[in-house]
């Protein structure tokens, strides 16, 4: 461990302060060009249409637990015990911190929940009907089962729409 | 020159941007997918580098259409567009220009919004986990006829000081030998 820390020059990852939000942005098109990139290596290593999905359901599943503890500890929230003021959190105050806007919550019957946004980032340049959204489906479902609810999530496209 | 660097700027201004910190978490996920799909470290740079290909011929159109630089197929000239324009329009940075000659030059930078939160793991010292970046230069360089062999020389993951990519260049390629490279 030590020798890691003297080997690192200064400005690196152990100097930066995590607390406040960068500042830094980047063009979207690079986000889109190197989503649509990946979907096709996707595609290219796993040729059929319903693994797409399932994988970046998985990718997205990465980002999850990293997400909720980085907005958590920047934003001071508390831990949420309660599913709705869970799935709250994650569509304003989550969401404001991801993609700058919020989404908005939908309750359906048998304990179960939509969340709506109508422009997700994965398909502003991309085919939605290439399933880009799981991807956002995956970042839900990883934040759920980081902070012990566990769910299955489902994206669905009602016109232009994912829930 | 000062004109590519506004240029690159107007061009970032001018687009649609998203937070760098969602950016790089994609990323990140996205090389620690691909490497659990291989357990090839040098098989993973392999496909971070067509994956940037692939990006490149997507991305030198769209360069040359915001930006309204007149395309060439100079090498050197090149080394100013990317460093100004293409960094700064896609990634919002800058790179500099270090020892261009007619033969290759050196792209060198220190903000990277790729690697916010990266840190690499002991076992994988071989993973350049920038690798897409050469691969987006290379596939845009050969949309202008231009084919280089690009890698990272010195990387601020792995200790460096910097950032550094080396371009080097190879050949011109010849009208009838690019399609070809599409079949």
């Amino acid at each position: 461990m030590e020798s890691r820390l003297l080997r690192r020059p200064v400005g690196t990852i152990l100097e930066r302060n995590v607390a406040t939000k960068s500042k830094a942005e980047v063009n979207l098109h690079a986000f889109s060009l190197l989503f649509g990139s990946y979907m096709e290596y996707t595609l290219r290593r796993f040729p059929d249409q319903q693994n797409i999905e399932r994988r970046l359901d998985e990718t997205g599943y990465r980002l999850g637990p990293r997400i909720l503890e980085l907005v958590s500890f920047r934003e001071r929230a508390n831990r949420q015990l309660k599913i709705q003021p869970m799935l709250n959190f994650i569509s304003t105050t989550i969401w404001r911190n991801l993609f700058g806007k919020s989404a908005s919550l939908l309750k359906f019957p048998r304990g179960t929940w939509g969340i709506r946004d109508s422009e997700p980032l994965t398909n502003k340049y991309i085919s939605p009907n290439l399933g880009g959204a799981a991807f956002i489906g995956g970042i839900i479902r990883g934040i759920l089962c980081a902070a012990n609810f566990e769910c299955t999530v489902a994206c669905h496209q009602i016109a232009p729409e994912k829930g | 020159m000062a004109n590519f660097a506004r240029s690159g700027e107007m061009a970032f201004l001018k687009a649609d941007k998203i937070n760098s910190e969602i950016f790089s978490l994609t990323y990140g996920a996205m090389v620690a997918q691909i490497m659990k799909d291989y357990e090839d470290i040098e098989e993973v740079n392999r496909q971070l580098d067509r994956m940037g290909q692939n990006i490149g011929s997507r991305l030198i159109d769209e360069l040359f259409a915001k930006t309204g630089i007149p395309v060439s197929s100079n090498f050197m000239e090149t080394a100013e567009v990317i460093a100004k324009v293409g960094f700064k329009m896609f990634l919002g940075i800058t790179a500099n220009v270090v020892n261009p000659t007619p033969q290759q030059y050196s792209l060198t930078f220190r903000d990277n919004p790729m690697v916010d939160f990266v840190e690499l793991p002991d076992n994988c010292a071989n993973l350049r986990y920038c690798n897409l970046l050469c691969g987006v230069i290379r596939g845009a360089l050969e949309q202008v006829q231009i084919k280089v062999e690009c890698h990272f020389v010195r990387d601020m993951l792995r200790g460096d000081e910097t950032n550094e990519i080396q371009v080097r260049f190879l050949e011109q390629v010849r009208e009838s030998a690019l399609d070809q490279s599409f079949a």
